[in-house]
């Protein structure tokens, strides 16, 4: 036993040893001790910023994308809001796309953002698992109802202070004249992909969430949804930056992203090309 | 598969269990047999992670690591970056969020040796050094290895600390227990299927391993 102890105390030490060295360079270099990592593959990263509606769309263009070039796009999907605080708080991401246009101008006010582009026009969509309580339609009729005959415990939506579509989904439902019986039944997920997942899995019978995130086939198969009336809240318009330190394999990202390939991805995911 | 986050929590964890291993050893042999003013409020201090909601360990290291803090500029010079949103980062949150599950099974072996054992040690001529390495260690081995184990995994497990801090962002700071909320939104259930199993496997095996350990006697009755 004394020997198993002292061989791990002398590995203890030789790790503080490393980590006196910087422990990041030494853990990115066990990181590229896996097989296919070559060592400037780790400038070939891309670490983007997303919006949680733009997931099932941008999970494909950057495979895609990667496919094509050889630049891995690492992204982290999360509310608007977050994401914007974590880049002024100097999170090293290198791209950011937003579910808003005022998203990215804040940034580009603060200096962090070189450029900046109109990405996309998203759809807010009602949506039910199928079998649900509440009927499903554009003008939340079916919803009206619901709530009348007090068949409906959860209404999911996304958290209205950090994600447009929350915002949106309030909107509606304010200009629609629910938001009084509706208030005590929100259930808010921290984004939008968290307030979709309730209505997919059934916790909620009724959630407003991003068209976008409903076209996914193993989705699709569990819910029935509608596009909300247009006339109920206003357009969101989903933009882009691209920030400061952003490298040459990101910047190629940015404008792969306004090519028609890509537009063609995102149109099939419910997503309108801003002309 | 994706494996990224797999060998990013095996890292967090063999980093946190490698550089928390001394820590623990000389706090919990301290913990156990000093007797200095202000003890209680060290073991409270210590314990004080176990109970603490990870949201506030992570709101204080936020606000301390973060870039437009004085000790976050600091520490931005010396790592060459934010600690915020970095694998160091997430390591010192491990390291803190860790310490009693280190400490705690470490200052019970320590405790558990009687005092006239080390007392005949140092009567047969053993100096202080060669009286830890010969007696203390080898008696105390089965609770260094339940610190070291439920520290493992304890490390795969953190979530709330690292989402404040890490931010979530793939193969920097997107743990397993991150990537399987990451992926459950992105309704890829077959994936997170695989992670919880993964972490309901290895939490099992770390408490299987304390129990283990800890049943063996300490001492041998005299």
């Amino acid at each position: 036993m004394p020997k198993f102890l002292i061989r791990s105390l002398s590995s203890a030490a030789l790790a503080i040893g490393l980590s006196l060295s910087p422990v990041p360079a030494a853990i990115a270099q066990d990181a590229g001790a896996k097989p296919e990592a070559k060592p400037a593959a780790a400038a070939q990263d891309s670490p983007v910023a997303a919006a949680a509606s733009l997931r099932i769309a941008l999970d494909e263009i950057a495979q895609a994308f990667g496919k094509k070039t050889g630049t891995k796009i690492k992204i982290s999907y999360g509310a608007t809001g977050n994401l914007v605080r974590q880049i002024e708080e100097g999170a090293p991401f290198e791209l950011f796309l937003a579910a808003d246009e005022a998203s990215v101008a804040r940034l580009e006010k603060n200096g962090k953002i070189e450029a900046g582009a109109p990405l996309v026009d998203g759809r807010l969509a009602i949506v039910a698992p199928k079998g649900s309580s509440v009927k499903i339609d554009a003008d939340l009729a079916g919803l009206k109802q619901a709530l009348a005959d007090g068949t409906v415990k959860h209404i999911s939506i996304a958290n209205p202070e950090l994600a447009p579509y929350g915002k949106a989904a309030r909107e509606a439902l304010q200009k629609a004249g629910l938001w009084d019986q509706a208030q005590p039944l929100l259930v808010q997920g921290e984004n939008i992909g968290q307030a979709a997942q309730y209505v997919t899995t059934g916790a909620a019978e009724v959630g407003l969430v991003a068209q976008s995130l409903l076209f996914a086939p193993e989705v699709a198969a569990k819910v029935d949804q509608a596009a909300v009336n247009g006339a109920l809240y206003l357009p969101i318009r989903q933009a882009m930056g691209l920030l400061k330190n952003a490298s040459a394999s990101t910047k190629a990202f940015y404008d792969y992203l306004k090519s028609d390939e890509a537009s063609a991805v995102f149109e099939k995911n419910g997503f309108a090309i801003p002309k | 598969m994706d494996q990224t986050p797999y060998l990013l929590s095996l890292q967090l964890a063999f980093w946190t269990c490698a550089l928390i291993l001394p820590v623990a050893i000389v706090i919990g042999r301290l913990l156990a047999w000093g007797r200095f003013p202000g003890k209680s409020l060290c073991e409270a201090a210590v314990m004080l992670p176990l109970v603490l909601p990870p949201t506030v360990l992570g709101y204080y290291l936020l606000v301390t690591m973060s870039p437009n803090s004085p000790v976050g500029a600091f520490a931005a010079k010396l790592f060459g970056g934010p600690l915020v949103f970095s694998f160091s980062g997430i390591l010192i949150a491990s390291l803190i969020a860790n310490l009693p599950f280190a400490i705690q099974p470490m200052q019970r072996a320590f405790e558990a040796i009687p005092a006239n054992v080390r007392e005949a040690a140092w009567v047969s001529g053993l100096s202080n050094w060669q009286t830890f390495r010969r007696i203390e260690l080898p008696l105390a081995w089965p609770g260094i290895v339940s610190g070291l184990a439920l520290t493992f995994a304890h490390t795969l497990g953190e979530f709330g600390v690292i989402l404040m801090i890490g931010g979530n962002m793939p193969g920097r700071t997107q743990t397993l227990a991150l990537a399987l909320y990451d992926r459950v939104q992105a309704f890829r259930y077959d994936e997170a299927g695989i992670m919880a199993a993964v972490l309901l496997a290895t939490s099992f095996l770390a408490i299987a391993i304390v129990h283990m350990t800890t049943r063996r006697p300490v001492v041998p009755h005299a």
